[in-house]
């Protein structure tokens, strides 16, 4: 298994590399190139110097990509509006190690932990831990600045990976709790109306472009809800009221829901109807299998028959479906976000790409391609979890 | 419980059920019978739904329509803007006056140029890639397959809008790629063909062991009238329900890409860029624009898909009415 | 005597499909004693398994349905019963083998978790005597290293181990009666032999009457004491093994004796087969089923249908209008009955 992992960490690795090479190869065609479009913009007049020096930005292309690569894996302690000027030391690379370190450990866990089910929950735990370093510990990565004068990247895009990670995590779970019920019901009742019902709805979803489920959402459950009704459920922008802060919890949570329940509802439709045919499918694989035969020979109950025997077996295939899914969803976040005005990375992207920020957008893509191969790989984990003639070898 | 013993053993089922017309399927095999019927309508609906598309939208020139980027002035030369709905102008006009009803008409030439063409793109590109990789195991195989991985593991809708948003500026691109549908068309072709790649290159690899090949083989057939006689036509049937499936999805990332302001850029008319506008203008009370453009791009990609499904049941008629 | 274990009364099972009403089992009636070893023979779509399917209430409304019949097991009437007294008989008083050991077993759980299932569902044991009675279990059925083989996952068992775990799983609350559906046939013929053995060994020490379903006349020979000979929905001759093979008297079994391949034959015979095709069960030609394909078929064998009546040796019972006036033994390719194993026709 540790093999496996490693190799599918170095399929990931050269993914993500040959993204960076495309992207910022794409980048450079615009407008002439960063300097010249840094050179268009009066407020980053003072910087010019400095970010030529430090990013070769006068440089051939290859020797450019080199240093971003290298300024992009270099760690550093510090953000200022400079951004790092620090190159790769071992001092600022102590946390980074320890970071590997910790994986490494955690990988090694999982490896020699038999019950498949524990290694889970300590690969859970271990991102959790990684996650809270990245907080507390103030790592920070050499992404640059802003060529439009925002700030350091690293600041820019971390303060908002929250706000999108609450986005697409909604999203996904909403998906799920509502997809699979759905299609296991379905396919109970085959052919039912209420099957006919859900297969029809759900070709309709399939076939819809999430920018106009969003802006249905927003104008008829939002906007029109209110005018109609008077009565104020949902808030067609941002993440939370002003004044968040001093509200109660109760109101809080409120708040969050009210702003936070269409764009998830938005992103979440078509992945549900997805989610919905393909259990749909696996369920009447699964019910039509010689093994449930046999558990229905055994004298089992008819709910034991369908909740162990069946849907352990029926929810194997869907794993394969959320992998698949997550570049779906931060795709479908880019589009939402910009809709509901959510200070995500989706809608930065969008605003950096207008102005061909060059460090905010490859931040960015770069962002997108590492939680697209961690989804896979952690899909892959559960995947062997969940089905034990998976071997990984 | 649904198949019983009586298919099982026999050496010749098929035949021998057929020639006593012998059959065990149960009740629910009228069912499906009767939903894959239905779903056969809804396909035909479809296809004639899109061939009336096509029409319209070759013959948009010759209809009495305005312009579609024609701002509109009544009599006294006030301009039209924002009209409801009325007789004449039945689907209203924008906030600049122009015509929806000639923009949605106008429109679809984008999506559908872009559809079409990224669908033969992806055809032709998904399988040669797969045939070359299904028919040539090792490392042509090999190599091919981890460069189709490598393709399928970019985040499609990032890499669009960087490339759609770059594309006009390109500087040695010939102007009816940098502005018109075509370069969109190229871009989500080019990122589209892997899964139809792997598609091609599994039944390959399945076909190429089938016992009519091995015969050609052994009968001296050359590769190339191996592959195009016996495997292709064989494998004809996945390609052309992926492709269409294709199309539908090309259409859906061009509106999301126009709907963004990265895709065919103004003034062209496109239904995404018109969903953008109209979702604007129906915050404001104005929904025709929105419900009309939406409606467009919904109910022509619905066509596809149903078209699409009705066609792999047409092509498949061992396949049950279950999309996979 | 004493109350037969099982008697099946006018058996009808129905499925009805988009060209009409498939009469898969159409009135059948028989009985079984208890510990009686009974060979159920046919050809595909005779209607074996949809009777034993029958017999466990696995025939699912609305695909199938019984239309019409009693199965009394034990006294009681199984088609009276409720889904969750079924269910209670179902794995526990009988238990079912099916075909296809490979895909038979559920692939995420252990064979001992699979195992401890049933056991702790019919037995009311705790789980720890539940596994002390799952290995056991697994002991008889020749398991090497039972108690770690528990741990084990399907997959990690040979087709012919995986079907020594079924056996296992299905003997494991000593049922009365073992329903076992061609149990042998998807496994190489090496295996076959041993695992008959092994399950009716085990059978015979709990006591345990076995219903074998095959087509394999060679199998029901070397281990039955009874056989029911079934075509196209119906019985049409039954009676002790030596009835059935030394003095048959229906064409069918008759032909079908003709079709055995015998290893311990040293003459050349030409192999003998019943030519056609069994007949639509959806429209059933008048008169007798096997009258298309039946060399002896006369007039009355047109237009009427022959009830299973008590014919030649006693016990034996056929269901033919001319089995007095053919003396079929004398045409019948003569010799012992030989532990041959040999498919029958089609």
């Amino acid at each position: 298994m540790l093999a496996y992992i490693t190799r599918r960490l170095v399929y990931g690795l050269v993914t993500l590399l040959a993204l960076s090479i495309i992207v910022f190869t794409l980048l450079q065609l615009s407008g002439g190139g960063p300097l010249d479009r840094l050179k268009l913009n009066p407020r980053m007049a003072p910087y010019i110097q400095a970010l030529t020096e430090q990013w070769g930005l006068d440089q051939p292309l290859y020797k450019q990509y080199w240093t971003w690569l290298r300024n992009y894996v270099s760690p550093c302690t510090s953000t200022d509006p400079q951004g790092c000027t620090s190159s790769f030391g071992l001092k600022n690379a102590i946390p980074i190690i320890m970071l590997v370190l910790a994986i490494a450990a955690t990988a090694f866990v999982v490896y020699s932990v038999k019950n498949h089910w524990r290694g889970a929950l300590v690969l859970l735990v271990w991102f959790v831990a990684i996650l809270f370093a990245f907080r507390n510990m103030s790592i920070a990565f050499n992404w640059g600045i802003s060529f439009q004068g925002a700030g350091p990247v690293w600041d820019l895009v971390f303060s908002r990976v929250g706000a999108t990670f609450r986005l697409g995590f909604t999203a996904l779970l909403l998906a799920l709790m509502v997809g699979i019920p759905l299609g296991i019901y379905q396919a109970i009742r085959q052919y039912s109306f209420f099957d006919q019902l859900g297969t029809t709805a759900a070709f309709v979803a399939f076939s819809t472009p999430i920018f106009v489920i969003a802006l249905a959402l927003q104008i008829l459950l939002a906007l029109k809800l209110e005018q109609w009704t008077g009565v104020k459920l949902f808030y067609v922008t941002g993440m939370n009221n002003p004044g968040y802060g001093e509200m109660s919890f109760l109101q809080q949570i409120a708040d969050t829901l009210q702003h936070l329940t269409l764009p998830a509802l938005s992103i979440a439709l078509i992945s549900l109807a997805g989610y919905s045919r393909f259990q749909r499918a696996s369920m009447l694989d699964v019910l039509h299998s010689d093994y449930l035969r046999t558990a229905k020979a055994k004298g089992l109950p008819r709910r034991r028959i369908i909740v162990k025997h069946a849907l352990r077996n029926a929810l194997i295939p869907i794993v394969t479906l959320v992998s698949l899914d997550v570049a779906f969803i931060i795709g479908g976040a880019i589009i939402t976000e910009s809709i509901f005005g959510w200070p995500g990375i989706g809608r930065l992207y969008i605003v950096a790409i207008g102005t061909v920020d060059y460090p905010v957008v490859m931040s960015i893509v770069m962002i997108i391609g590492i939680g697209i191969v961690i989804m896979n790989i952690v899909a892959d984990i559960l995947y062997g979890v969940m089905d034990p003639r998976v071997r990984y070898d | 419980m649904t198949d019983i013993e009586y298919n099982l053993e026999s050496e010749e089922p098929e035949l021998a059920l057929e020639a006593e017309g012998l059959s065990v399927e149960p009740i629910t095999q009228w069912d499906l019978f009767s939903a894959r019927l239905r779903r056969h309508r809804l396909a035909m609906l479809s296809a004639l739904f899109l061939a009336l598309l096509v029409v319209l939208v070759l013959i948009a020139p010759l209809l009495p329509l305005h312009p579609p980027t024609e701002r509109l002035l009544d009599e006294s030369g006030r301009s039209l803007v924002n009209i409801a709905p009325r007789p004449g102008l039945w689907f209203g006009t924008d906030e600049l006056g122009r015509d929806v009803l000639s923009r949605i008409i106008y429109g679809g030439r984008a999506s559908l140029i872009v559809g079409l063409t990224a669908g033969i793109l992806v055809a032709l590109f998904g399988t040669l890639v797969g045939s070359l990789a299904g028919y040539y195991p090792g490392s042509v195989d090999q190599a091919l397959m981890r460069f189709t991985d490598l393709w399928l593991g970019l985040p499609l809708l990032p890499v669009a809008i960087v490339v759609g948003r770059i594309l006009p500026e390109i500087a040695f691109l010939p102007g009816w790629l940098k502005q018109g549908p075509f370069g969109i068309a190229l871009l989500i072709g080019f990122l589209s063909w892997g899964s139809l790649a792997r598609i091609v290159r599994a039944e390959f690899l399945s076909l190429r062991e089938k016992e009519f090949v091995e015969a050609a083989r052994a009968a001296g057939a050359p590769d190339r009238r191996i592959v195009f006689r016996h495997i292709l036509p064989n494998a004809m049937s996945p390609i052309i329900v992926t492709t269409t499936l294709v199309v539908g999805s090309a259409i859906i990332i061009e509106a999301a890409l126009s709907f963004l302001g990265f895709g065919v850029p103004p003034p062209t008319p496109t239904w995404g860029g018109m969903v953008s506008e109209g979702g604007r203008l129906a915050a404001r009370g104005f929904w025709w624009e929105l419900v009309f453009s939406g409606a467009a791009l919904v109910a022509t990609v619905l066509a596809i898909n149903f078209f699409g499904d009705g066609l792999r049941d047409a092509l498949d008629p061992t396949q049950t009415i279950e999309r996979k | 005597m004493t109350e037969p274990l099982l008697k099946v009364e006018d058996l009808r099972t129905y499925f009805a499909t988009e060209e009409g009403v498939v009469r898969a089992v159409d009135g059948i009636s028989f009985e079984m004693r208890r510990g009686e070893r009974r060979g159920v023979v046919g050809e595909s779509g005779s209607g074996k398994s949809v009777t034993a399917m029958s017999i466990m209430g696995l025939i699912e409304p609305p695909a199938g349905d019984i239309v019409t019949g009693r199965i009394v097991f034990d006294g009681q009437n199984l088609l009276e019963l409720s889904e969750d007294e079924m269910q209670s008989i179902r794995g526990g008083r009988i238990a079912m083998i099916f075909q296809d050991p490979m895909t038979a077993l559920n692939p995420v759980y252990t064979i001992g978790d699979q195992l401890m299932e049933t056991i702790v569902l019919h037995q009311k044991v705790s789980k720890a005597e539940a596994r002390e009675i799952a290995i056991q279990a697994l002991r008889d059925v020749q398991i090497p290293n039972a108690e770690h083989r528990l741990n084990d996952y399907p997959h990690q068992f040979s087709g012919g181990m995986r079907q020594r775990v079924m056996i296992a799983m299905g003997l494991s609350c000593s049922p009365d009666l073992l329903i076992a559906d061609e149990p042998t046939t998807a496994l190489d013929v090496t295996t076959q032999a041993q695992i008959m053995d092994l399950m009716l060994h085990l059978a015979e020490d709990r006591g345990t009457a076995v219903m074998l379903i095959t087509h394999d006349l060679g199998v029901v020979a070397g281990f039955c004491d009874t056989v029911q000979v079934m075509y196209a929905g119906g019985i049409v001759e039954s009676g002790t093994i030596d009835d059935i093979y030394h003095n048959p008297q229906h064409p069918y079994t008759w032909g079908l004796l003709g079709s055995m391949t015998r290893l311990d034959d040293a003459t050349q015979h030409r192999l003998h087969s019943i030519s056609g095709a069994p007949p639509s069960l959806i429209k059933l030609p008048e008169g007798c089923r096997f009258r298309p394909r039946c060399q002896f078929a006369t007039d009355i064998c047109r237009q009427v249908l022959p009830v299973l009546r008590p014919v030649g040796n006693p016990g034996q019972m056929a269901a033919c209008h001319r089995s007095e006036e053919l003396d079929l033994k004398a045409l019948s390719v003569d010799g012992e009955v030989g532990a041959a194993a040999s498919e029958v026709t089609s």
